[in-house]
């Protein structure tokens, strides 16, 4: 009767391994290489937030440089004749329409009574005319004003002039037209700039990828252009190499780890069977990881496979304790997977994404293997095998050695002390080159972007303009007082309707000036009659987001984020931050929110560590009551090596590494659920052979990850690498009787 | 096929007559390293078919930059260096293009202040440049750059011993003269001019 349930459960869990392998397959594979999501989500600004990741996430910058400005020219026109019409650039922009500034005069021109500076507004409503008057004279009779003097009837207070000046200067840096192009010189070398926006398909990792194509096209053109080399720019490029660096990772970690695991398996069974089952148990549960990942996120991070190829060191372990004590250890292998599964699903609470993909990863290519143990192994002739207890002849010295390593782990932490400390500089390093490019980008261009920002909310868009200028005004302070060199902002080019009508009334004070003005000119009354009715017929003449001329739509494009679940966004750069100290007080959390991405990310990562930390504890007494009910008596006495691990570990890793971040910390979850198993194994005599031999495996695949050179993979990897020894050793010392 | 190459080789020699004239123009007003005098301007504004004249003086430093003083009718100063023009208006009110702040500005500045110093690579990067022979060499610069043209389609300079004067053509049929007389040639800046390019 038991024989048939089992068959019956067989059949089903066939059955369903294979739904979901074939669900999986139709959700089709999506492989995510985006450099953003390896970052936490945040705040309740996430779908904000994600508009403007959307935004930088396809941007790129091009420079080409060379000795003089030709040679640059020739570069970005070689550049932009190869990409122009490829599939790697949505779109791509080399050459400044000649006509932009001549559009923008005129624009500026027919907005110049909404449009007044904040000046000259001050001062006509101030009732100083006059000195406006005055002023705008000396600049005309002024060598090199730069003053369009042809429009001098209409506009005999040169405040389209004023506005000119002010638009021209926004957010270029040291970059300006040259030539129908936005050039910059540095260092004795020319640059020309070409920006674009890569297509989907080009930041999707697959054989076709634009990005490694383009690369190789660039060193095509530096080699047919003597003189010219490209530096490239943009959150694609970390992109391209934060994922083809983990796709290469994942081919040698799992390679070298089934390769050393089988070799053991080998040695140690000493028959080709259990290598082969246990091979393709790992495949199977590595697919079925795989296809729940992408069924319940649609897509799996490229990193989040680096990370599971540990599945291979943990699934391995039930395979190697069935074949060596085959139906006895059901129990042991029950036990252990709850408490392994309880610590990925811990796991899964994070707000992290990448984290939370490789916890269900794991927890299901783990729940797979356990149940092919369980359900399929059973069918598989005997192979004659036995876990004899070869209690080492020297117990008593490593039991002596462990009871002492147990008390210094113990009282670690007291002398030591834990730091909790997360970088999130150190999560990605850049390689020698594109760390150069980046260097060098931000030193050419030099637009000051310090990863510090504004957003505003409002809701409608005059609401939202409006807040804008309240806050702009307390940035003005900020950039007279020398703490920011600048910002740029959507109200700098549209302000709101009520900033607009009050600089109307406000040029309303130049009418009687305009009589001596225009007689000062050489004009006569008929001028003067057709500036006070121009003036009468701009009365509506309100400068909206829609009609603003395409130089100015591009300035605000990345500024301007629209509506956004029923409330309008934008968002404010503070560029040439010299002392941001003061910037966070400037917003107030409900409708002006101030982002340091980095510091608020890395604070938010210590919180989640703290929070982990105390997951952790809870876990501990959740197994804890586990296995008073399954030992009763001697889990009191086992308490005390989890308890060793974890404090021993976290030790070890705040010396080592400065601080204990979120990754150690999963690590140390990882521990207890892992470690845990020895114990286990230990307390239901199966110690000896099986669980030297799932140690050493497991040891290999965290090992091998520990050489990643994603720091967070290297991070994790070290820690349950380091954490799993100390588990082992201490779970031998272990009185089993 | 004959008129060609002779046409090319005249078009090649006359280019190379005007790099080497303006080498020669600009050489000569380089070896005064101070140039001071009065100075007077007339605008051309074609909307109103009238000029507007004004009056100052000049300061010109080979190693600094140019000083123009308007004293009449509306007092003004525009200080014009390698990297920025501050322009001083009435009521102390100051415009600030500088260059270190702003690409585009330190490119206007530049460009302005190698009409009047012997900074002749920039003048042959910005502009195309001839020289013709006469009583005085008459340097004609005509942008290369169809944003400059914005600011000035042609600059024409007369000089003798040193410059004369300059127009400026205008887009739309405007133009701007200055004519610099009763000049002195000082060894070096006063402290009170040496303060204004330093500021």
């Amino acid at each position: 009767m038991k024989k048939l349930g089992l068959q019956t459960d067989r059949i089903i869990f066939l059955i369903l391994l294979a739904c979901l392998l074939l669900v999986g397959i139709c959700r089709g594979v999506h492989l995510d290489t985006s450099f953003f999501s390896l970052f936490p989500e945040y705040r309740n600004l996430a779908e904000v937030e994600e508009r403007i990741a959307r935004n930088s996430a396809s941007s790129v910058f091009i420079l080409a440089e060379g000795a003089d400005f030709s040679i640059a020219r020739q570069g970005a026109q070689a550049f932009y004749d190869t990409f122009q019409n490829s599939l790697v650039f949505k779109n791509l922009s080399l050459y400044q329409d000649e006509d932009a500034m001549e559009v923008l005069k005129t624009f500026l021109f027919e907005h110049r009574y909404q449009l007044l500076d904040d000046e000259t507004l001050s001062r006509l409503e101030n009732g100083n005319a006059d000195a406006v008057s005055r002023e705008a004279l000396a600049q005309v009779y002024s060598p090199f004003s730069f003053a369009d003097l042809g429009l001098l009837d209409k506009d005999p207070f040169l405040l389209t002039a004023k506005n000119i000046r002010k638009y021209a200067s926004q957010g270029t840096g040291n970059l300006f037209l040259k030539e129908g192009v936005l050039a910059a010189e540095s260092g004795g070398l020319w640059y020309v700039l070409i920006r674009g926006r890569v297509t989907d398909d080009a930041l999707s990792f697959s054989g076709r990828n634009g990005i490694g194509k383009m690369y190789e096209q660039l060193l095509q053109l530096e080699n047919s252009n003597p003189g010219v080399s490209y530096i490239c720019s943009g959150v694609p490029f970390h992109s391209y190499e934060s994922s083809s660096k983990a796709m290469k990772e994942i081919s040698w970690i799992t390679g070298v780890s089934l390769a050393l695991v089988a070799l053991i398996l080998l040695i140690a069974f000493r028959t080709l069977l259990p290598m082969l089952v246990s091979v393709v148990n790992i495949g199977i549960s590595l697919l079925a990881g795989f296809a729940v990942t992408l069924i319940l996120y649609g897509k799996i991070h490229a990193l989040a496979l680096v990370f599971g190829t540990t599945l291979i060191g943990v699934s391995i372990d039930y395979s190697i304790h069935y074949f060596l004590n085959r139906d006895k250890i059901f129990r042991s292998l029950t036990v252990n997977c709850i408490s392994t599964e309880i610590s990925w699903c811990l796991l899964m609470l994070a707000p992290f994404p990448l984290l939370r993909q490789v916890a269900l990863f794991s927890a299901a290519g783990l729940a797979c293997s356990y149940f092919i143990v369980r359900l399929i192994y059973p069918v598989l002739p005997d192979i004659q095998q036995s876990d004899k207890s070869n209690q080492p002849c020297c117990i008593h010295i490593v039991r002596m050695t462990g009871i002492l390593v147990m008390i210094v782990c113990l009282v670690a932490p007291a002398l030591c002390g834990i730091r909790i400390k997360n970088s999130i500089r150190g999560m990605y390093t850049m390689s020698g080159q594109l760390l150069e490019w980046e260097k060098k980008a931000g030193k050419v261009m030099n637009l000051g972007s310090s990863g510090e920002y504004f957003i505003v909310a409002g809701t409608d868009q005059q609401e939202l303009l409006v807040r804008e200028e309240r806050l702009a005004a307390e940035l003005e302070k900020a950039v007279k007082n020398g703490s920011i060199g600048a910002f740029s902002r959507v109200t700098a080019f549209v302000p709101s309707e009520a900033r607009q009508k009050r600089s109307y009334q406000a040029a309303g004070a130049l009418l009687p000036c305009s009589r001596p003005q225009l007689e000062a000119l050489g004009f006569g009354s008929s001028a003067r009659r057709q500036f006070e009715q121009e003036y009468r017929n701009n009365i509506n003449n309100f400068v909206t987001i829609d009609t603003v001329p395409p130089y100015i739509k591009e300035n605000i494009e990345a500024l301007f984020l629209g509506n956004v679940g029923g409330t309008w966004y934008s968002v404010v750069f503070p560029l040439q931050v010299k002392d941001g100290s003061a910037l966070s007080s400037l917003a107030d959390g409900k409708t002006v929110f101030f982002l340091s991405k980095i510091k608020d990310i890395e604070k938010e990562l210590d919180h989640l560590t703290r929070t982990a930390l105390l997951f952790v504890l809870i876990s501990y007494f959740l197994v804890f009551s586990l296995l008073c009910l399954v030992y009763r008596k001697r889990a009191l006495r086992i308490v005390l090596v989890p308890a060793s691990v974890i404090l021993g570990t976290l030790s070890f890793v705040s010396v080592s590494s400065g601080g204990v971040d979120l990754f150690a910390c999963s690590g140390i979850v990882m521990i207890f659920g892992l470690g845990l198993d020895y114990l286990v194994y230990g307390l239901e005599g199966k110690s000896g052979k099986a669980t030297l031999l799932s140690f050493i495996t497991t040891e290999i695949s965290f090992g091998a990850l520990a050489l990643s050179s994603f720091v967070p993979a290297h991070v994790f990897g070290l820690t349950v690498c380091a954490g799993l020894a100390l588990a082992y050793l201490l779970s031998l010392s272990v009185d089993r009787s | 096929m004959r008129n060609i190459f002779f046409f090319l080789c005249f078009i090649s020699l006359s280019s190379q007559l005007s790099a080497d004239q303006l080498e020669d123009v600009y050489a000569r007003v380089a070896s005064h390293p101070v140039t001071k005098g009065e100075l007077s301007q007339e605008q051309y504004i074609k909307i109103a078919d009238r000029s507007l004249k004004s009056k100052g003086t000049f300061v010109l430093s080979q190693d600094k930059g140019v000083i123009f003083e308007i004293t009449e009718p509306f007092p003004s100063s525009m200080v014009v260096t390698e990297t920025r023009l501050v322009q001083t208006l009435p009521g102390n009110v100051t415009a600030v293009m500088d260059g270190s702040e702003n690409a585009m500005f330190k490119n206007i500045a530049q460009i302005i202040h190698s009409v009047f110093a012997n900074d002749v690579q920039v003048l042959r990067d910005n502009f195309q440049v001839s020289v013709l022979g006469g009583p005085k060499d008459v340097v004609e610069l005509v942008p290369k750059d169809s944003l400059l043209v914005m600011l000035f389609e042609k600059i024409t300079l007369t000089v003798g011993d040193s410059i004369d004067s300059v127009s400026i053509a205008e887009t739309g049929g405007n133009w701007v003269n200055y004519s610099f007389y009763n000049k002195t040639f000082p060894e070096k800046l006063t402290s009170d001019e040496e303060a204004r390019f330093a500021n």
